[in-house]
């Protein structure tokens, strides 16, 4: 960039391009939806799996797989901190969003498995994720995720009148409209984004 | 024609950082040379010059063992930015 002197056209012009440029920083918020989307739908499928067509004792082993996503999402977040050339107000507040959401998750898995309340868990779940995905969504203006969080909300009305089994399947449906659909389409409107700077 | 443009900021660099710095909580010196497509050494220059203005924080610390330097935005440098837009909408306004 040279020293010259410039217009005001080409004054905004250059502020512009800069606000451009910094809008790259959205690229990681895909990431953990779709860890996440896919890890869970894996195993909702595999708990009914297990439980409708098998005679497996304890078919509830497939949310194991939480514990891979932890581990994964720890690294992921560690790596992409020491990565980080700049902070964004947003990106720290995604941050945080995230570590509240993981921390209720796992005291909500906590006390519902103390109670021994497996059963009714999956109705609160439903109305989580809503609630997740329309706050990240409005924090990071992304209308299709807001919409999604607004989607899982009569789910979760639904599933309290259906069957465990059929709660099962309904949670592969949740995240499949509020966090796989959605994880996508922010993924393609960043690599489009990206292009564009 | 731009006597009331700030001088400090009406400089192709300088506001390239600034605009930068607008957008985010703090930001690497790598990240703005890399934005910008500067030269370390002008970059650092420009810099200096807007840290000696009050329009930026310059931290210098160490991260795995390595240099860095953060630069983050002063409310003054937030207030100065804003005055300049403003100015350079007038402009644009008036038609000169």
């Amino acid at each position: 960039m040279v020293e010259e002197k410039f217009s005001p056209e080409q004054s905004l012009q250059l502020i512009r391009s800069m606000i451009e440029k910094v809008k790259q920083d959205f690229s990681d918020n895909s990431f953990f939806l779709l860890l996440w989307g896919w890890l869970i739908l894996i195993a909702a499928l595999l708990h009914y799996g297990l439980m409708t067509f098998s005679n497996f004792k304890q078919p509830w082993m497939a949310w194991s797989l939480m514990w891979v996503g932890a581990v994964i999402s720890i690294y992921y977040a560690i790596r992409s901190e020491r990565k980080q050339k700049h902070k964004t107000y947003i990106g720290d507040t995604m941050k945080l969003v995230g570590a509240a959401t993981g921390i209720t998750f796992s005291v909500l898995a906590f006390i519902l498995g103390y109670f021994e309340l497996w059963s009714y868990s999956f109705p609160v779940y439903f109305t989580l994720y809503g609630y997740i995905a329309f706050v990240s969504g409005t924090i990071i203006s992304f209308a299709p995720l807001r919409w999604a969080g607004v989607a899982c909300w009569p789910v979760a009305v639904v599933s309290v009148f259906v069957s465990f089994d059929i709660q099962l399947l309904l949670m592969a449906f949740v995240v499949l409209i509020s966090y796989i659909i959605p994880g996508y389409l922010l993924k393609f409107h960043q690599k489009n984004q990206t292009n564009r700077v | 024609m731009f006597k009331d443009l700030d001088p400090i900021l009406h400089s192709q660099l300088r506001l390239a950082v600034i605009s930068l710095l607008i957008s985010v909580k703090e930001a690497e010196f790598t990240f703005l040379r890399e934005k910008t497509n500067a030269t370390a050494g002008n970059l650092s220059v420009q810099i200096q010059k807007l840290r000696e203005a009050g329009y930026i924080d310059v931290i210098k610390q160490f991260k795995d063992n390595y240099p860095q330097t953060i630069c983050k935005i002063t409310p003054q440098g937030i207030t100065a930015f804003e005055e300049y837009v403003k100015n350079l909408q007038s402009y644009l306004g008036s038609g000169t």
